[in-house]
């Protein structure tokens, strides 16, 4: 399949729009069409009122800007590790995250900055993942220039460290932190807050911006990164900028929602089964299926088992592994 | 006759309606498994519309589950239209408490430290809450008439004997208890000591030190020794072919008594360990 963007982008973009309305609409608080439209324009029971905009519509829209992040790094990392299984772990973000909200939920249960809407355990992740990362592309420099093979394996070894002192954690760590822990890992959007919201969407819409911008490089970096140097490409500030925005999204996303796997490794894969690995058309639809991917796992999160929640980080892979399969299958399938 | 008939009917439902028409309208969500436990004793699970996961509900009483009770879903507690949720002061996200108090949904947070005079100020606290003032000034009674019974055996005792928790579950590691359990209170209101008392939470069992720190007898969970009386010499095979350790005493403690810091459970196999201790 090569579907160009004109028409791959309704088959992603209503989708999307429909279960935006749907996960408005519907939740464990039964509520009618009537009263879904009128609490979103203010009016009728307080309580509609709270439930839509306090929680539905934060809520839905922190799955379309987180997933979108995702969705996206993985797509830019995955053009410069030059590797199919490069996903947001890789430049060690998510070890970093982990350890950070470790940290935070073990052995700092006090400190909290009220001055923050976000809690010690959203600042710690983010600043764990931040760090790790610069030790990462430190490791990763030498003398001539970044050495993509040298990140990938500082990655995979920092990672190592990362989470064998969150093992230590976990050791040490009471029954309840133990529990706050792995569901922490598990990712939920249940804390959703507007200026949270707010901070991810307009990160999600910064970082497509930028990496629309790069595409046309992003493409040539795919021949390899002498043949873009010699396209003129400023390969190694390309590298630079491109491990610190992803950086930064994927610590704001993992600090807003926790640890959500499957989006940033298999959304681009799905992308590039659909339309081709032209970056032009492969970032738009990535932060798209990504954010329908997440919005309607969010969905499902909220509705299997109320009034309690299912962590959605188990949702994403579970409806996304199998649709995967199915599209290598067809693929395999089409060409012989 | 048919008019005594006619009186009585009426009468029957009186004493009912009384009592409820003071909390008719209260819905209430507990959070908590010492909190469920204290609402099921003061005769108020009537009032209850949900509990979460860590509760335990007598057999006869079946209500929602409202998941882990540090990981709350707002709109999940709201759908129960609950007037008033009450928990330990572990329960959370307060992102969810805050939208919960901006529903109108009343949040009351109790102590969940592992003390007498805590229990007895929660007891206090939702006597109040529940309209049910009267059943906890006897609940008090009867906790403070067990703490008295519990001291006065003490003296009974020649020395305090040196007792360990272990929690074995089949095909994992023994973890004994350490000073900040239940467990370990349960040991010293019963009138014992101990030994582990220096570590937190429940850790890893070191094997040698089963024999270093002396115990004179171990606890294990009631259900595990039934389901397996030779729980031990499976779990630590080497060690039980120690003499010493083959001849401890073991004594058998409800699971129930353990799972909410200090509760009423504790209490009473307080109580009942204290009787076993007692025994020549």
């Amino acid at each position: 399949m090569r579907l160009p963007l004109h028409s791959a982008l309704p088959l992603l973009g209503i989708p999307l729009l429909l279960v935006t309305l749907i996960s408005l609409y519907s939740g464990a608080l039964p509520l009618s069409l009537a009263e879904t439209w009128q609490a979103l324009w203010r009016q009728g029971d307080s309580t509609h009122q709270l439930v839509i905009w306090q929680i539905r519509l934060p809520r839905s829209l922190m799955a379309i800007a987180v997933g979108a992040l995702l969705a996206l790094s993985g797509a830019v990392l995955q053009g410069l590790f030059r590797n199919p299984l490069a996903d947001p772990g890789i430049i060690g973000v998510s070890g970093g995250a982990a350890l950070g909200a470790g940290l935070a939920i073990v052995l700092l249960p006090t400190l909290s900055l009220p001055w923050l809407t976000l809690g010690s355990t959203t600042l710690l992740a983010f600043v764990g993942g931040m760090l790790t990362t610069l030790l990462v592309y430190r490791l990763g420099r030498g003398p001539f220039g970044t050495s993509m093979a040298m990140m990938l394996l500082a990655g995979v070894a920092v990672g190592a460290i990362a989470f064998s002192v969150l093992g230590l954690l976990n050791y040490v760590a009471d029954d309840e932190q133990l529990r706050d822990l792995s569901l922490w890992q598990m990712g939920s959007l249940a804390g959703a807050s507007w200026p949270r919201v707010i901070l991810a969407l307009l990160m999600a819409l910064l970082f497509w911006g930028w990496s629309q911008r790069q595409a046309g490089r992003l493409n040539a970096l795919l021949l390899g990164e002498a043949e873009a140097r010699h396209l003129g490409v400023a390969v190694e500030r390309l590298k630079r900028n491109a491990i610190l925005v992803c950086a930064l999204a994927v610590g704001i996303s993992v600090a807003a929602a926790g640890m959500i796997g499957f989006i940033g490794l298999m959304v681009p894969h799905l992308v590039r089964l659909i339309s081709g690995p032209d970056y032009r058309r492969l970032l738009p639809l990535s932060a798209l299926g990504g954010a329908l991917l997440l919005l309607f796992a969010d969905l499902l999160a909220r509705q299997l088992a109320p009034p309690a929640e299912i962590p959605v980080g188990l949702i994403t892979a579970l409806i996304g592994a199998p649709f995967f399969i199915w599209l290598l299958h067809q693929q395999r399938g089409s060409r012989p | 006759m048919k008019k005594t008939l006619v009186m009585l009917l009426a009468l029957l439902p009186v004493l009912p309606l009384q009592a409820q028409t003071a909390t008719e309208s209260q819905r209430i969500i507990s959070a908590g498994a010492g909190v469920t436990e204290l609402i099921v004793k003061l005769d108020a699970s009537s009032q209850l519309v949900a509990v979460d996961s860590t509760s335990r509900l007598p057999p006869s009483l079946t209500l929602p589950v409202v998941g882990y009770h540090r990981q709350l879903a707002s709109e999940g507690l709201l759908s129960l239209k609950p007037t008033l949720l009450i928990g330990s002061d572990e329960m959370g996200p307060d992102t969810t408490l805050k939208q919960l108090q901006s529903a109108g949904v009343k949040i009351e947070k109790l102590s969940s430290r592992a003390d007498v005079a805590t229990l007895k100020q929660n007891i206090q606290t939702l006597g109040k809450l529940l309209a049910k003032e009267q059943q906890a000034k006897q609940l008090q009674q009867a906790v403070d008439a067990q703490i008295t019974a519990l001291q006065t055996g003490k003296h009974g005792l020649k020395k305090s004997p040196r007792l360990l928790y272990l929690m074995i579950h089949p095909g994992r590691p023994p973890m004994v208890a350490g000073g900040n359990t239940a467990a370990s209170t349960l040991i010293t209101l019963a009138g014992g000591e101990n030994p582990a008392a220096s570590l937190s939470n429940y850790q890893l069992l070191n094997h040698e030190s089963l024999l270093a720190k002396k115990p004179d007898g171990l606890l294990v969970s009631q259900r595990s020794l039934q389901q397996d009386p030779k729980l031990l010499e499976h779990a630590l095979p080497q060690m039980m072919q120690h003499p010493e350790l083959r001849q401890l005493p073991l004594y058998p403690v409800s699971g129930q008594a353990l799972i909410a810091g200090l509760n009423l459970g504790t209490l009473q196999a307080a109580s009942q360990l204290q009787q076993k201790l007692l025994e020549p």
